[in-house]
């Protein structure tokens, strides 16, 4: 704009017409017209004083003469004036008719047309004009295009941007220098709980509930005149669970040092969190259930080599405690191995056609002296037409050990147990089932009961494990045989296992 | 505070008789306790010279124990052995709590077990490396 009022006062062309040639167009009408008025007053000038001396001395007959000479000065000089009148009518009438043309077509008649000699100069001047304006405005439509294109690549640029940040998973908040919300992608939406539509250009520590995190990222705002980049970690509890985030937040700045706004990025750390928790309990769990009956077999050894055994008896008591400590870490030992290598597939699995009814019958055998010695009751109902499994023997049986050992391990003296084969109604599995009447599992402990070295706290007051039996057995049945295992149980009530194996290989 | 009395608490048996008779044999009177709480109430009843807690016990870990017997004005003077089989799981914080002077990490020795026992009770300046 500022441009075109320039050209227009400094190059306005009827004006500059006018500076080169002052005698051209409406200038010379307007000489005409004044010439003519100026010889009418100086015939009236001469008439009137020739009338005055004429008057005084002159014989009638030449003030006759003298009076019509006058008569004819001023018919002249109407009649000059009619004639320039006309001329003058004449020429606005070509300039409207080239206006209307210009209205009409954008378009003049060039200068050469044919034309009044008096009016090429302001032709000339307006051809010139126009020819101006037209540059002019060809000149800012080339311009408007350059802005279209601009602005149509911006607007792409400004959309594939929002793509972009819409298709981060993590929650990405964007602010201006006021610390107003700009943009927040699906994942900050879902984070915050708020429609970044409706809660758009309003201050953001409206619009999160956390008022110290809303302060965190609006102060990033102010941080420096360079561009900044901070780290640091939030955590929030969310349906009574921490997540943890680390959060990015960058400083916008333009060229001139001014904060433009800034952009926050929570990347979500809870799971990684969570994993390294869960390696650094498992560590921890292992050197505990490891070093426990390493201490005992150490401690007695020493006490052995220093005498502190008095007698014979006393002696004899430290060798059992010795010995049984030993086969508590190597019971521990091999759970962890026979874990372990079934996680990472490495374990030998000799998988033959067997009768899972004898191998039930086997593990009661081998455990009855310890039911016995706690005065359980262990009862068999074992379905004689159950089918033959397609399973590893040593596997199953040290499954059905496990859970068993669990039911002695956790129900009270007097207490009744129950073991029973059925072929599934499916026909393509059969069932083992292990009931007890014992003390039964929380409901809040279910759900971890098959983790590794979790024991509950009811269960690790009654009894001594290491929290890996269950786990095996899990690992025994769903990892080796593809079948499922299955727990109810009641507090006080009792508590009831499912081993379900296919009865060939899937 | 009952003379040369030890307090000693861990839910393995084994681990609770094999110090018991280290102790005894060195002419210390022992008390035994097999979970936090009842190691609690005998240490309120019997105020022991020093008290060995292992860290992981039922109902009330030893590091809780020490913490509980720190805020009575009874029992807050008395020492303890911390024991651990989890040594790398507890802080630093943990470990230098004022009324616990030593953490032994298992398996220990019962010599070493008995040193720290004498020394502590004959109020000797409690080392500040940290075994295990």
């Amino acid at each position: 704009m500022s441009v075109l009022a320039r050209d227009k006062t400094s190059t306005f062309p009827p004006a500059a017409a006018s500076r080169t040639r002052p005698g051209a167009g409406f200038f010379s009408m307007k000489k005409t017209t004044s010439l003519t008025l100026a010889l009418l007053a100086v015939i009236a000038a001469v008439a009137g004083s020739g009338i005055l001396g004429v008057l005084r001395a002159a014989p009638l007959r030449e003030q006759c003469v003298a009076w019509s000479a006058c008569g004819m000065l001023v018919i002249l000089a109407i009649v000059i004036l009619l004639i320039g009148r006309t001329t003058t009518l004449r020429s606005l009438g070509i300039i409207e008719q080239q206006l209307r043309e210009l209205t009409r077509n954008d378009d003049l008649n060039p200068p050469g047309a044919p034309m009044p000699q008096d009016l090429r100069p302001v032709m000339c001047a307006l051809f010139e004009y126009v020819n101006h304006v037209r540059a002019s405005m060809d000149e800012l439509r080339l311009q408007k295009k350059e802005l279209d294109v601009q602005m149509r690549v911006a607007e792409a640029e400004r959309q594939n941007t929002e793509a972009i940040i819409f298709s981060i998973s993590d929650a990405v908040l964007v602010l201006n220098s006021f610390g107003e919300l700009v943009l927040a992608n699906t994942a900050a939406e879902e984070l915050f709980g708020f429609h970044a539509k409706q809660w758009r250009h309003r201050p953001i520590d409206r619009i999160l509930n956390d008022a110290s995190l809303a302060c965190l990222i609006k102060d990033a705002r102010t941080i420096g005149e360079h561009s900044v980049r901070r780290h640091l970690e939030y955590s929030t509890l969310r349906d009574g669970r921490t997540q943890t985030f680390n959060i990015t937040l960058s400083t916008v700045v333009d060229n001139h040092g001014q904060s433009r706004g800034v952009v926050a990025v929570f990347h979500d750390i809870t799971r990684e969190r969570e994993s390294t928790q869960v390696k650094s309990d498992f560590v921890s769990a292992v050197s505990h259930e490891l070093r426990t009956p390493l201490s005992s077999i150490k401690a007695y050894v020493e006490m052995l080599v220093d005498g502190e055994a008095h007698d014979e008896n006393t002696r004899r008591h430290f060798y059992q405690i010795i010995e049984s400590e030993t086969d508590r870490l190597q019971r521990l030992i091999n759970n962890i191995l026979n874990i372990s290598k079934i996680e990472s597939g490495v374990v030998e699995v000799n998988h033959q056609m067997i009768h899972a009814n004898q191998v039930v019958r086997d593990v009661v055998a081998t455990i009855m002296p310890q039911a016995s010695g706690k005065n359980l009751q262990i009862e068999s109902d074992l379905d004689e037409s159950l089918p033959t499994i397609w399973a590893d023997r040593d596997m199953l049986h040290q499954a059905v050990l496990n859970v068993l050992s669990n039911a002695i391990k956790y129900t009270p003296a007097g207490g009744r147990i129950q073991v029973s084969t059925a072929a599934a109604e499916d026909h393509r599995h059969i069932v083992i089932t292990v009931r007890d009447n014992g003390m039964g599992i929380r409901a809040q402990d279910l759900p971890r009961i098959f983790d590794k070295f979790y024991r509950s706290a009811d269960g690790a007051a009654i009894a001594k494990g290491t929290g890996l039996g269950l786990n095996l057995v899990k690992h025994i049945v769903e990892t080796v045989h593809k079948g499922r295992i299955a727990v109810a149980s009641e507090p006080g009530a009792g508590t009831s296992m499912v081993l379900r194996f296919p009865r060939v290989a899937i | 505070m009952s003379a040369r009395t030890i307090l000693i608490a861990d839910d393995e048996t084994h681990i609770l008789n094999v110090l018991t008779i280290k102790l005894q044999n060195a002419g210390y009177r022992v008390i035994t306790a097999q979970d936090g709480e009842e190691a609690h109430r005998l240490a309120c009843e019997h105020l022991p010279e020093l008290i060995i807690t292992d860290y992981q016990m039922p109902l009330l870990s030893g590091l809780e124990l020490c913490s509980r017997l720190r805020s009575s004005p009874a029992t807050k003077d008395i020492p303890a052995i911390l024991l651990t089989a989890r040594g790398f799981s507890m802080s630093q914080h943990e470990k230098t709590q004022d009324n616990i002077r030593e953490v032994v990490t298992k398996p220990f020795s019962p010599r070493e077990i008995l040193a720290l026992a004498d020394r502590l009770i004959a109020q000797e300046p409690a080392a500040t490396t940290i075994p295990g």
